[in-house]
C-alpha cells in the first residue's frame, strides 16, 4: 500500500476520532501536537486502524509509538505482511 | 467563522439528581460522592448526555433544531459537578454545525450535527436487534466483560411526556419528545446496564429517522467488544433514531487484601505498643497501612473525610481479627487542632495519605489554582498537622510522607501535582531537621494499584504490600537506638 493512501485513510480516522476537521497529518506530528489526543484517543485510533487495515498492533508497539510517521510505517509493514499471507 | 461562546453554566448536585430522575441513569459516579471517589474520575461527574442535551437546547438561539438529522457526539473528558462549562460554536454551515464544551480552556466534549432531510425509516433494525427487556431497578448492573460482549435486549423508557418536554422546551419543539426520550435512554443503557456500574460513556452516533414504526423502547445489541481495552460498540434503535454508542468498562474499585491475608505476612507482635494515626485510612494505601500495622499488634486510628462507611468496615475487619482500631473524622482542609482533640490516644506515628483528586485532564496551561489546591493538602495541612501533634505531646513522633516518582518521571498533565509534592519533600526535610523528636520518612512511591491510579490503558503497577511493609517497619523503628537519621528520602519499587 502506498504511503499516500495510508495518509489519506489515517487522516479520515484521526479527524473522526478527535473530531477535528482541520487536522493535516505530517510524519513528525505526535499526540502532544494536537489538543485532546490522549491515551484513550490513541486506543480508539489504533482500533480503527486495526479494523480498516486488517492488521494487529501489539501493546509493545503501541507503547513505543511516538509519531504519525511511525504509525504509517507500522501500517505499511502490517498490510504488506497481510497481503503476503492472503 | 471563528469560535463563538454561546452559553455557559455549572451543573450542580441538584441538576445531577434531576437529570438522573428524568433519564433513569442513577450510576453512582454521577450521584454518590463516596462511591465516585473510588472511580477513575475521583469525584461526581456530569452525565455526558446531560451536557449534550443542554447544548442542543442552547442551539435553538442560532439554528433551526428541526433540521437536525444526525448527531455525532464525543464525551472526551469528565465534567465535574460545580465547575464552569462553556459552550462554543466551532463551525456553522447549511449542512453542519459543530460545537464543543470546554472547562478551563480544555475541550471536554465535542459534537457534530448534520442538518438537512432525515432518513425515511430505520429499516428492519428493530427486528434485527430486538431482544428481551432487561430487568433492573435503580441499581446499575455489574456483569463480567464476556457477558457484556454478548449483551442485547430492550430497555424501557424511564420517563416520557411532559416532564421531558418541560426540561428541554426548545429541543422538544425542534426534535420532538420521543427523540429526547430516546437520547436519554442511551445514558440509562450505558450507565445502568451495558457496561453498567463500571461504565464510561464515550460516544454517541445516531441518525434521526422519520417514525414509520414505533420501537416503543430502546433496542440494542453489542456489535463489537475489544477485550484488551474493555471497549464496547453497541448498535441501537429507538423512537425516532438509530445508530450506535461507544462505552468502556472502567476498572472496578481496588480491593485491598483482607486481614486474614495480611496476618500471614507480619509477625503478630511486630508493631505491638505502637499507636499510629492513619490520615486517609479509609481506602487505598491508607487502608492497607492500617491493616498491616494492626496485623502486627499495633493500634490504629483511621481518619476519614467522607468515607465513614468504608472506614467502619476496615475497623470491623481489624477487630474481628483481634486487632485494635478506631475511626476519627478528620478533614485535612480544616485546622487540625480542634479535630485532634478527638484523638483517642497519644500517637507515636502518623501516616499522611490525605490527597486531592489527581486528575489527568490536560490543562491549556499551568494552573496556579490547581497547584495551590495540592499545596494546601500536601504542604500546609501536613505542616499544621505535625505542629498540632507536637503541641499535644513531647513524645517522639515518626511520620510517613508519601511523595511521588512523578517528581522524576514527570508524566503529562501532572506538573502541579509533582511541584506540590516536591515542595512537600523540602518541608518534611526541614521540619525533621529543626524539630526535636520528629522523624519523617519520605518515599517517592511508584505507581501502585489504587483507585487513584486506575486507568483504561493497561499500566504496570507495583505491588503495594511489598512497597508499604518496609516503609512501615522503618517508620516504627525510627527512634530505635541504631537509627541516626531524622529524615530519609528514598524511591520505592
Amino acid at each position: 500500500m502506498e504511503d499516500r493512501e495510508i495518509y489519506a485513510a489515517l487522516t479520515e480516522i484521526i479527524r473522526d476520532v478527535l473530531m477535528r476537521d482541520e487536522i493535516v497529518l505530517t510524519p513528525k506530528m505526535s499526540a502532544k501536537d494536537v489538543e485532546g489526543w490522549d491515551s484513550f484517543k490513541m486506543i480508539e485510533i489504533i482500533m480503527m486502524v486495526e479494523s480498516q487495515f486488517s492488521i494487529k498492533v501489539g501493546s509493545r508497539q503501541l507503547d513505543r509509538l511516538e509519531t504519525v510517521g511511525e504509525l504509517v510505517d507500522l501500517i505499511r509493514v502490517g498490510t504488506a505482511k497481510h497481503s503476503q499471507s492472503v | 467563522m471563528s469560535s463563538q461562546i454561546l452559553a455557559s453554566r455549572v451543573f450542580t448536585v441538584e441538576d445531577q439528581q434531576q437529570f438522573a430522575e428524568l433519564s433513569g441513569d442513577f450510576n453512582p459516579m454521577h450521584l454518590d460522592a463516596v462511591a465516585a471517589r473510588r472511580t477513575p474520575a475521583g469525584e461526581r461527574v456530569v452525565h455526558g448526555m446531560h451536557g449534550l442535551l443542554w447544548s442542543l437546547e442552547q442551539l435553538a438561539h442560532i439554528t433551526d433544531l428541526r433540521r437536525i438529522c444526525a448527531i455525532n457526539a464525543d464525551f472526551s473528558q469528565f465534567i465535574y459537578v460545580n465547575e464552569p462549562v462553556t459552550l462554543t460554536i466551532l463551525k456553522q454551515t447549511d449542512q453542519q454545525l459543530m460545537f464543543e464544551l470546554r472547562v478551563e480552556g480544555t475541550r471536554v466534549a465535542a459534537t457534530s450535527l448534520r442538518l438537512g432531510a432525515r432518513a425515511a425509516h430505520s429499516g428492519n433494525l428493530v427486528e434485527q436487534i430486538s431482544g428481551a427487556a432487561l430487568a433492573f431497578d435503580d441499581f446499575a448492573i455489574d456483569l463480567p466483560f464476556d457477558d457484556l460482549a454478548r449483551a442485547h435486549g430492550r430497555i424501557e423508557y424511564f420517563t416520557t411526556g411532559n416532564r421531558i418536554s418541560s426540561a428541554f422546551p426548545a429541543l422538544d419543539d425542534g426534535i420532538g419528545t420521543d427523540r429526547i426520550t430516546s437520547l436519554m435512554s442511551l445514558t440509562r443503557l450505558v450507565g445502568m446496564a451495558v457496561p453498567g456500574v463500571h461504565s464510561v460513556f464515550h460516544r454517541v452516533n445516531v441518525n434521526f429517522v422519520e417514525q414509520d414504526s414505533s420501537p416503543g423502547a430502546l433496542h440494542f445489541a453489542v456489535s463489537s467488544a475489544e477485550e484488551r481495552f474493555k471497549i464496547l460498540n453497541i448498535r441501537l434503535v429507538a423512537d425516532g433514531l438509530a445508530g450506535s454508542v461507544k462505552a468502556s468498562m472502567r476498572t472496578p474499585p481496588v480491593t485491598q487484601p483482607s486481614m486474614t491475608e495480611l496476618k500471614a505476612l507480619v509477625a503478630a507482635d511486630e508493631f505491638q505498643g505502637h499507636t499510629a494515626f492513619i490520615v486517609g485510612g479509609s481506602r487505598g494505601l491508607g487502608e492497607l497501612t492500617a491493616k498491616l500495622i494492626a496485623s502486627g499488634g499495633g493500634r490504629v486510628i483511621i481518619s476519614y473525610s467522607v468515607g465513614k462507611l468504608d472506614a467502619d468496615k476496615i475497623v470491623a475487619d481489624i477487630k474481628l481479627h483481634g486487632g485494635q482500631a478506631e475511626t476519627l473524622h478528620f478533614d485535612a482542609r480544616v485546622s487540625p487542632s480542634i479535630q485532634l482533640d478527638q484523638l483517642p490516644a497519644l500517637i507515636d506515628s502518623v501516616y499522611y495519605f490525605a490527597t486531592e483528586r489527581i486528575s489527568s485532564r490536560p490543562l491549556a496551561q499551568f494552573s496556579f489554582g490547581l497547584f495551590k489546591s495540592f499545596a494546601d493538602i500536601y504542604i500546609d495541612s501536613f505542616n499544621e498537622l505535625i505542629q498540632a501533634l507536637r503541641r499535644r505531646s513531647d513524645n517522639p513522633i515518626s511520620a510517613f510522607y508519601p511523595s511521588t516518582i512523578a517528581i522524576l518521571d514527570r508524566p503529562a498533565n501532572m506538573t502541579e501535582y509533582a511541584m506540590a509534592k516536591a515542595a512537600g519533600e523540602v518541608l518534611c526535610a526541614d521540619l525533621a531537621r529543626f524539630t526535636h523528636g520528629l522523624a519523617i520518612e519520605i518515599v517517592r512511591l511508584p505507581r501502585l494499584s489504587t483507585d487513584q491510579t486506575a486507568s483504561i490503558m493497561p499500566m504496570e503497577t507495583h505491588d503495594a504490600i511489598s512497597v508499604m511493609l518496609p516503609i512501615i517497619r522503618r517508620v516504627h523503628s525510627a527512634f530505635e537506638p541504631n537509627q541516626n537519621s531524622s529524615t530519609i528520602l528514598s524511591n520505592a519499587g
